[in-house]
């Protein structure tokens, strides 16, 4: 059950903290359209040395809203639970949240909700207009607009999920962050943050088929797109949010048995 | 100058005994590093299986580029480029006053002191990627090696000022971490063919923040290939040098601590 005084007193506490700093957020707006600008000069580049027209099925525009819409929903699956985790665990602070009349994991959950929410306004809505009148490009069409939301809070959910896993890991080690690290970074070149993942061998297709990380950011970037063939198979964009649900029931199950067994092994002051 | 070498040496000693207590995750922080940085690589290979790739670059002089910059990059890391993070939490946790009280230089006890060893694995994947490309692209001259390591030494010269110009940013506004995220977009700059870039951009990656000197430059001059301008360039690299010192005392005059 969902205790919603709960969700909005998280939701408030994230708010406050986050607008404490807001200028960071606002870094975004610096940082996003550089990362765009050097995409736009590297592939413009590409494009005008190919005569086809096209790559891997990608025009010139179909590129570029493929890394406006990547970067823009990174800002809105971004998830620190992992880091944060860590540093209770290891600071021994993570007593404080067994204490709580919540789940930790629906802690976390609500503070991501809150800090989300935020940088739906400050970070993306803002990244998505300076984009458009910078490139000409408007990366999203009506027709995709209800599936593309809702494979976003799907994305959203499942990357937090997978941080929650990483993040009992620190029950078991002292020091994780290498090990996240390392998780954290290659999982960016499967979810497609890098390039689009057509562009690969058929092998490296199915491989990222099989991980979840290509459903925090590939599919519903290509759920805007209106769809995609992976590994030589169609996804319209309701077979993508179908794909991701699937996964979400699986990754559900894990997190809660790793949660369970890990949690037992922790030995805080007191504890 | 002689005990401020050895008070470097020593400190930098103590950064890496401190590391090494976690071996594991030193090792695994350091295979991540070297990942990561190769993500340009692997992105430039696909892009040349799939395409023509960067018009006038072939595959191994493309990855010339980009080892030389992951090299850069990673001897930087390694060396210097931990003021950052060490200056934001220091002045972040107010422990910043207990580095100007020592009878040290500040900036370079922070320097000493923010020794990462994890970026080796950077530095190491950047000797890997830079042996690959010159041994597809045939034997280069001792006099070609030459110029391509004095070049190497103006890149680092230009990432240190980025670094110290971070740090002075670090001192002046609290909790910068994202200052990172800045540096990153611009590194991605450095990592491309210059000749790729639209005039204007080419500009100010040369003279204003001189982001090519890291990788195009000394890439470049091994290849024999003719850069307009660049003595001019070189000139700008160290003018941009000393205006970080200059931004870098003005920030720790400014500097008030917690009850500024």
């Amino acid at each position: 059950m969902i205790n919603w005084a709960h969700v909005r007193v998280m939701i408030m506490l994230s708010w406050r903290e986050q607008l404490h700093y807001r200028a960071e957020m606002l870094i975004s707006l610096i940082t996003g359209p550089v990362y765009l600008l050097v995409n736009y000069i590297v592939w413009k580049s590409i494009f005008s040395a190919n005569p086809a027209g096209t790559i891997s099925g990608y025009t010139f525009e179909q590129m570029m809203s493929y890394y406006i819409l990547t970067f823009s929903v990174s800002y809105l699956v971004w998830d620190n639970t992992c880091d944060w985790m860590e540093s209770e665990i290891s600071k021994g602070k993570f007593s404080n949240l067994l204490t709580k009349p919540m789940h930790v994991y629906r802690h976390y959950l609500y503070y991501k909700l809150g800090h989300r929410g935020l940088a739906f306004f400050v970070e993306f809505l803002p990244l998505l207009a300076i984009s458009g009148l910078i490139f000409g490009i408007l990366p999203l069409e009506w027709t995709h607009l209800i599936p593309f939301v809702a494979s976003v809070i799907i994305a959203s959910y499942v990357n937090f999920q997978i941080q929650f896993i990483m993040g009992t890991t620190t029950f078991w080690t002292t020091k994780s962050s290498g090990l996240t690290r390392l998780i954290t970074w290659t999982s960016a070149i499967f979810a497609g943050k890098y390039f689009p993942l057509p562009l690969l061998p058929a092998w490296a297709q199915w491989l990222f088929l099989g991980l979840p990380f290509a459903l925090t950011s590939f599919f519903p970037v290509q759920a805007a797109l209106g769809g995609v063939t992976i590994a030589g198979i169609w996804f319209s964009p309701w077979m993508l949010i179908g794909y991701q649900c699937l996964y979400v029931i699986f990754l559900e199950f894990t997190m809660i048995r790793f949660y369970e067994h890990s949690v037992s092994k922790f030995g805080g002051v007191g504890v | 100058m002689t005990s401020a070498f050895i008070v470097h040496i020593e400190a930098v000693k103590r950064m890496i005994a401190s590391r090494l207590a976690f071996r594991t995750d030193l090792l695994l922080s350091a295979a991540t590093m070297a990942i990561n940085e190769s993500l340009v690589v692997i992105f430039t290979i696909i892009i040349y299986t799939a395409s023509e790739g960067f018009p006038g670059w072939s595959l191994p002089a493309a990855l010339l580029l980009q080892g030389t910059f992951i090299l850069v990059h990673g001897i930087g890391g390694t060396g210097f480029m931990g003021v950052i993070w060490n200056t934001v939490r220091k002045v972040e946790a107010g422990e910043l006053d207990l580095v100007l009280l020592q009878p040290r230089s500040t900036l370079q006890m922070l320097i000493a002191t923010g020794f990462d060893t994890e970026d080796i694995g950077r530095a190491l994947a950047g000797i890997a990627t830079v042996t690959y490309a010159t041994a597809q692209l045939g034997p280069f001259g001792a006099w070609a090696w030459i110029r391509y390591a004095l070049l190497l030494l103006v890149g680092l010269a230009v990432l240190l000022s980025l670094g110290i110009i971070c740090s002075g940013l670090a001192i002046r506004f609290v909790k910068t971490w994202r200052m990172y995220e800045v540096l990153d977009a611009l590194y991605m700059l450095g990592e491309y063919p210059a000749t790729l870039q639209q005039p204007t951009v080419r500009i100010v990656l040369s003279f204003a923040i001189p982001i090519i000197t890291i990788a195009y430059l000394p890439a470049s001059v091994l290849l024999q290939m003719t850069v307009p301008h660049i003595g001019w360039i070189i000139a700008a690299t160290a003018v941009f040098t000393l205006l970080s010192y200059g931004f870098w005392h003005s920030s720790i005059k400014a500097y008030a601590s917690a009850g500024g």
